[in-house]
Order: C-alpha cells, then structure tokens, then sequence
C-alpha cells in the first residue's frame, strides 16, 4: 500500500469526510509530509472504492457543486490494520535494543570545504 | 486580477485540464473535482498549482487507461483486429484510387474502377456504423464490383493486392463487425490518414511543390507511416489496441504483397524471408510495450469506478 492511500483510509477512520475534508485530514495525520494533490486523491479513490475499501455514503450539493462523502468500509479497515501492523513489525526489527552496530567503525565523515 | 475574477479564470483553467479525463468520467465526476480543487486552491490564483495540474493530467491518462481495458481482452482483440483491417484496407484502396485519378504512372481512370475503389473506402468505414448487417451488404458490393472490374478492365481493377487477398480479408472484416462493443470514433482518424495524406497531396502537386508519380507517393507514404507510428507510439500511454491495430496493418499489408511471390517464385525464398524478417523487427519496438501495457492493465479492478451522475 502506497503511503497516500495509507493516509486516505486513515484518514476517514474518524467517520465519512468528503475530497478536501480527506486532502486537509490527510496532511495532519502525516504531519504535513503528504500533501494530496486533486488528481492524486480521486485516482486513489476510484480505486479504492473499486477494491471495496471505501464507499460512497452520501451526497449533498454546496454551492451548486455536489459534494460526495467517502465512508471506510470493515474491509477498508482491516485492510489498513493490516499494513499498519506490517509496518510496525517492519519498524521494530530497527528500532528494537537488540540492534547492534559495528564498535570502532566510524560512519562517513562529512566532506570539509 | 482581482479577487472576483480569480476563481472564474481557476475554474475555467481547471475545467480545461479536466478534458484529461473521459467524458462519462467527466459527466459524473467533474463538478465534485471541481469544487475539491478550488476548495483546496490558496485563494487569489488564477492558476490551479503545477502539482495539481499535473495530478489531474496523469488522473485522466489513468481513468482512460482504465475505461479502454474495461470491455475485456475478447472484445478488444476484435477491435484492434478490426482498425487493423480497415487501415490496411484504406490504405490498399487509397493507393487504387491515386492511380486510377492520375496520381501514380501507368494508371487509367476508368469509373468501374473508380466506383470500385470508393466503394471500398466506405467498406473501410463501415465498422463505425456498429451493424455487421451494413458492412457485409458494402463488403460484398465492394468484393463484386472488383471481381467484375478485374474481369472486364484490360488493367484489371487496379488493386495492389490479389482479388482473392481482397475477398478474404473483406470477409474478415464482415465477420468481426458488430457485436455489443462498437468501436470508439476517436479511432475513425486512423484509415482516414492515407486517404487524406493522398488528398493533401493533389493541390501540393497542382502547384509543383512535389511532383506527381512515384516520389510523390513515397513521400506522401512515408511521412504519414511516421507520423502514424508517433502517433500510435504516444497514445500507448492510454491505450494499447490502435498500436496492435498499426502493427498487424503493417504485417498484413507486407504479408499480401509477399505472399503471391512466395507461392509462385520459389527462388526468392531469402529474400521473402528477409523482408518478413524486417517486417517484424518495424514491428515489434511498438507491438512489445503494447502487450506488456495491456496486459497490466487488464488485472487493474473495477469495470466502473466512479460513481454515475
């Protein structure tokens, strides 16, 4: 799962959002390092609805533009779990007081002008 | 420009980039993306933001891709099968029509011969109509009025390819036209690009800017293959069939010509060889990156992603 889309079924767990409600969401939940463009987010939810992950839930017209809200369904949610736990077991083979480094070695030293 | 005008001009410019995407995407999405992206705009542009320019653009390459995979590698077999036919075809009796009119040397009009030609180029059209029923009637007038020409004329009907090549392919058309899957008008340029690649070139010739015969028509041959070959090679990027379509065009226009030969002079076997050989190697740099698109696109989900109006 690439990270936009991680951060688009993260964003509707807090309940159904519309396309900037999702693009705004998604960016504070990264802390601002994903930045949805338009396009970028209605390709990703094309596809996710079309996975099944996501569904339409309603649909409401705001200054005479319809506005459609995005709901994540169980399987968008187990979906997410999943690749939330691949990743913490991803990162905790790193961060783990286990790992072990080379005594001695030093790491590259920076380049001096 | 002042705040009033700005999200007129942005909306504007956004609507523009949004021609990226198919029209049924557009017809149930647009208004939705539309407010998402002036929602999202920091206020003041006039301009929607490189990144979402660009989103939308690659959005819409994405959503064609999608839409053309959707009627299944049957369905798209037999239309890319079918644009192949036809250009092939277009391009046979275009090269009849050039010398009947006085375009190529040694050439006589003759009106059997002209109808015949005509005829034919609508056969090549046909398909469009959707109805099997209309192009056997019109591939079949087409097929007599040649076998007669070929029989009365002294020249013969002036075709480059054998009549018995012409009636099986003729029939081939026939028999893929129609079906629920019609073929998409945004194709119908492709077996028009000879005859119009001919057509510019009479006034050309009129004002001896190129002369008439051979150098002509290889000119004329030429830069329309390449320009069809550029063509065919960018629109890869969303769809994969017209680039079959080119391909088996060209295979099956060498294979005509070569074949006769092959059959009938057994010395030039080689040199058959050969030139089937180059055939493929013109080939295969666009025949290769089109399989390998369509078939990864054809495991992407969803026959209809987004939702209706």
């Amino acid at each position: 799962m690439r990270e936009p889309t991680y951060f688009v079924l993260a964003s509707l767990l807090g309940g159904p959002l519309h396309g900037y409600a999702i693009i705004k969401r998604a960016g504070q939940l990264s802390g601002g390092r994903v930045r949805l463009a338009t396009g970028t987010l209605y390709t990703a939810l094309d596809r996710l609805t079309a996975d099944g992950y996501v569904v339409l839930v309603s649909e409401e017209t705001v200054g005479g533009r319809v506005r459609r809200s995005y709901g994540l369904t169980e399987d968008g949610a187990a979906a997410l779990r999943a690749e939330a736990q691949r990743m913490a077991e991803a990162a905790r083979i790193v961060t783990s007081p286990e790992t072990k480094t080379v005594a001695g070695l030093p790491g590259r030293k920076p380049r001096t002008a | 420009v002042s705040q009033t005008q700005a999200p007129g001009k942005l909306e504007r410019r956004a609507r523009a980039l949004l021609r990226a995407y198919p029209a049924e995407y557009r017809h149930g999405r647009a208004e939705e993306i539309i407010g998402t992206l002036l929602e999202a705009a920091p206020p003041g542009r006039s301009f929607p933001p490189a990144r979402e320019a660009w989103s939308l653009i690659a959005g819409g390459r994405h959503a064609r891709a999608i839409r053309n995979c959707r009627p299944g590698p049957k369905a798209n077999l037999r239309l890319a099968l079918l644009l192949g036919i036809s250009t092939c075809l277009s391009f046979d009796f275009c090269l009849t029509l050039a010398s009947v009119l006085g375009f190529l040397p040694g050439g006589g009009a003759s009106w059997l011969t002209i109808a015949g030609a005509a005829l034919g180029l609508a056969v090549t059209l046909a398909p469009w109509l959707g109805s099997r029923a209309a192009v056997t009637g019109l591939a079949t007038s087409a097929g007599a009025l040649t076998a007669y020409g070929e029989l009365r004329e002294p020249h013969g009907s002036g075709m480059p390819i054998s009549l018995a090549q012409l009636l099986i392919v003729l029939a081939a058309l026939a028999a893929l036209s129609g079906g629920p899957v019609r073929l998409p008008r945004s194709w119908l340029w492709l077996p028009c690009a000879f005859p119009l690649a001919l057509a510019a070139g009479r006034p050309l010739s009129l004002l001896h800017v190129l002369g008439p015969g051979p150098d002509l028509l290889s000119y004329l041959e030429l830069g329309a293959l390449v320009l069809l070959a550029v063509v065919v090679i960018c629109w890869l990027v969303t769809d994969a069939r017209p680039a079959f379509a080119l391909c088996l065009a060209v295979l099956l226009g060498g294979v005509m010509i070569i074949l006769p030969d092959f059959f009938y002079d057994d010395g030039f076997l080689i040199a058959h060889l050969e030139a089937l050989l180059v055939l493929f190697a013109i080939v295969l740099p666009i025949l290769l990156p089109a399989a390998w698109l369509l078939l990864r696109r054809q495991k992407t989900p969803s026959p209809r992603p987004y939702p209706g109006p």
